[in-house]
């Protein structure tokens, strides 16, 4: 009985680490003057000072497949490993002449073959492929989870965030956009609206 | 027999591929209104003649005017990259990345018409043979752009298909140094931009620009129809002629011939524009001297939309409204090779002159006056031949889909007759892509001659 009470205990303890009992969303969506720009642009809460977050056990996934990197745009925490998958029948390459990614190049590499890199610096880090240079996708490097990616609307949610007061930023591969400070209250939604400009 | 008309088809469908492959340009491009998804009024105020938007768009290099992105957010029909962005930060370990057409950018023009002509002696009167261009143009990626033209047969004659223009464009070059505009470099066979005001592919009339295609060696004639470019045409062309003789030899040699070589242009604090030139000379038709050809054109325009397309804004609704005022200088000398009379020679050809362009309100009035001299080759000597020559043309829209157009031309070239002729036309537009003109021209040195034409245009 005293076990399965310290055990029940324990597990209500990770619940509520894991999962916060406060904690709101923000939804919102980014407005583009060429409105396929809408689309892929990664919405996140800034460095929090003093915060520290688990890195994910699992690694991120971007694929190669019918010559395209999917996803195209794909943001990650600090410290995440990201596979690079190859499902097409041809061979590909991935490199990055970025410093957030090293300047990694990952080889040349067939079907079914997976390599990885680990992203441990903030930034944005474009990907190529040097056997297909139409290739193109971004590794965007973020200092905390709380992160989304657009829709063709630029529609996008950020949920369960714990309640505070945040700075809210945006990368977008082509635009630019100011960022937001914003309040997150213990429950319910906040509201966005990002204006993309040069 | 079969085979006979079997060799023949393949044949002749191979030479149309060939053709079709082979080319692409601008005087009214159908083209650009698939890829911007846009009326051909946009650019034109009746094709080929166009607005100063359309001036603009020419200028860069058939992209949007502006900054860069105006290009991007107006295309509709998305281009296919042929690398990605981003290759642009890998160079120099990579190809710089560009692009091309999503769809085939191919236009076609096709002209027709009837003409009814007397002599004081008796009259004629025919439909012409038709004519049908082909034209390719547009944006291979950011600032680069090209243009294809050619004339798959003319007045129903396949034997003088020709290409015409074929050039690869630069836009914008070294913009991270040098201001927006002020450097575009292009290569190939084209029209040398000495006269824009004035030119036979983007004017409304069906009678050509004296102004562009007369040289003493034509004597005391004008060229009377749609000139296009070459020596050889001009020649062809000259069969139209009320007179023929000629006093001399000499270089055919018109303004506005297509020149192989390359020519650099620019716009500087949006309302100066420069363009030298260095090209063959001698037009399409090959010149195996070896001095090469040189030309200036500087200009300026007063107030509407600058060169670059910016300004102007007008609380009109009519895009050809342009209040303005624009003057230019332009200078041409070179040698043409000419094996006639008492020996090969290199003969020496210089134009000097200026003209102006002044839009103000419906009315576009333009002209110009120059100065030339060509050397001809006599029976025993060289003689140069200097003369004088001056157009006005007066554009007038009444409605957007009927232009008046009114012009006179004169030509006084040493020891030989003046020569006049004034040019009126009614254009038409039946759709934004399908034209008719009547038009007449006067000869006062010729008061029994008149003609009448009435030309059927369309483009697709």
């Amino acid at each position: 009985m005293r076990f399965s009470s310290i055990m029940t205990s324990i597990l209500l303890f990770c619940f509520f680490l894991t999962t916060p009992i406060f904690a709101g969303d923000i939804v919102g969506k980014v407005n583009a003057k060429l409105t396929k720009y809408q689309k892929d642009v990664v919405v996140y809460i800034d460095k929090i000072p003093g915060a520290k977050f688990e890195v994910p056990s699992e690694p991120a996934v971007m694929d190669q497949k019918n010559l395209t990197f999917i996803p195209r745009v794909l943001p990650v925490l600090v410290g995440t490993q990201v596979d690079f998958l190859n499902s097409d029948n041809v061979l590909h390459n991935v490199f990055s002449p970025d410093k957030a990614a090293d300047k990694v190049n990952l080889g040349t590499y067939p079907k079914d073959e997976v390599r990885s890199k680990v992203f441990d610096k903030p930034g944005a880090a474009v990907l190529l492929c040097n056997v297909h240079p139409e290739m193109e996708a971004y590794i965007v490097i973020v200092e905390t989870p709380y992160f989304s990616v657009t829709d063709e609307a630029g529609d996008f949610v950020i949920k369960d965030i714990p309640p505070g007061t945040y700075t809210l930023q945006l990368w977008s591969e082509k635009y630019r956009a100011k960022p937001h400070d914003i309040n997150v209250p213990p429950s319910g939604t906040t509201e966005v609206e990002f204006e993309l400009t040069k | 027999m079969k085979n006979v008309l079997i060799v023949g088809f393949v044949g002749f469908v191979s030479w149309f591929l060939i053709i079709m492959i082979s080319q692409h340009e601008a005087e009214a491009i159908p083209a650009f209104a698939r890829k911007y998804e846009t009326s051909c009024q946009t650019c034109h105020v009746a094709y080929p003649k166009l607005t100063p938007f359309g001036e603009a768009f020419r200028q860069n290099g058939f992209q949007w005017p502006g900054d860069i992105e105006n290009e991007e957010v107006n295309t509709k029909d998305e281009p296919v990259e042929l690398g990605a962005e981003a290759y642009k930060r890998v160079f120099p370990d990579a190809v710089w990345p560009g692009a091309i057409p999503g769809g085939i950018p191919i236009s076609f023009r096709a002209r027709s018409g009837f003409k009814w002509e007397d002599d004081g002696l008796g009259s004629i009167s025919a439909f012409e043979l038709p004519t049908l261009q082909t034209m390719m143009a547009g944006t291979l990626g950011d600032n680069v752009s090209f243009f294809v033209g050619a004339h798959l047969f003319e007045e129903g004659n396949f034997d003088r298909a020709s290409v015409d223009r074929f050039y690869l464009k630069l836009d914008n070059l070294f913009s991270g140094t040098l201001p927006d505009n002020a450097l575009y470099v292009r290569f190939g066979q084209f029209i040398p931009e000495i006269v824009p005001f004035a030119s036979n592919h983007r004017g409304l009339t069906l009678s050509s620009y004296a102004f562009n295609t007369y040289s003493p060696g034509l004597g005391d004639e004008f060229i009377a129809g749609h000139v296009h470019g070459s020596a050889e045409h001009n020649e062809a062309e000259a069969g139209e002629h009320i007179h023929e003789e000629t006093t001399a030899l000499g270089p055919q040699f018109g303004i506005e011939n297509f020149q192989l070589g390359v020519e650099a242009s620019g716009i500087i604090k949006k309302r100066f524009r420069y363009v030298l030139g260095f090209v063959n000379g001698g037009g399409i038709a090959e010149e195996n001297n070896a001095a090469k050809d040189g030309y200036f054109r500087f200009a300026y325009k007063f107030g509407g939309m600058a060169f670059d397309g910016s300004g102007g804004a007008s609380e009109s609704n009519s895009n050809w409204i342009d209040n303005s005022f624009a003057l230019g200088i332009f200078g041409y000398r070179g040698f043409a090779f000419n094996e006639g009379g008492f020996g090969p020679r290199d003969l020496k050809i210089e134009r000097l002159g200026m003209d102006f362009s002044w839009f103000l309100g419906d009315l576009n009035l333009y002209g110009g006056f120059m100065r030339g001299g060509d050397e001809l080759l006599g029976q025993t000597e060289v003689q140069t031949v200097d003369f004088n020559m001056f157009f006005a043309e007066a554009n007038y829209v009444i409605y957007p889909w009927m232009i008046g157009v009114l012009r006179y031309e004169q030509a006084d070239p040493e020891g030989m007759n003046t020569i006049y002729r004034i040019v009126p036309n009614l254009t038409l537009l039946y759709r934004a892509n399908i034209k008719f003109g009547l038009e007449t021209r006067i000869d006062p040195n010729d008061p029994d001659f008149s003609v009448f034409l009435l030309g059927v245009d369309f483009a697709y």
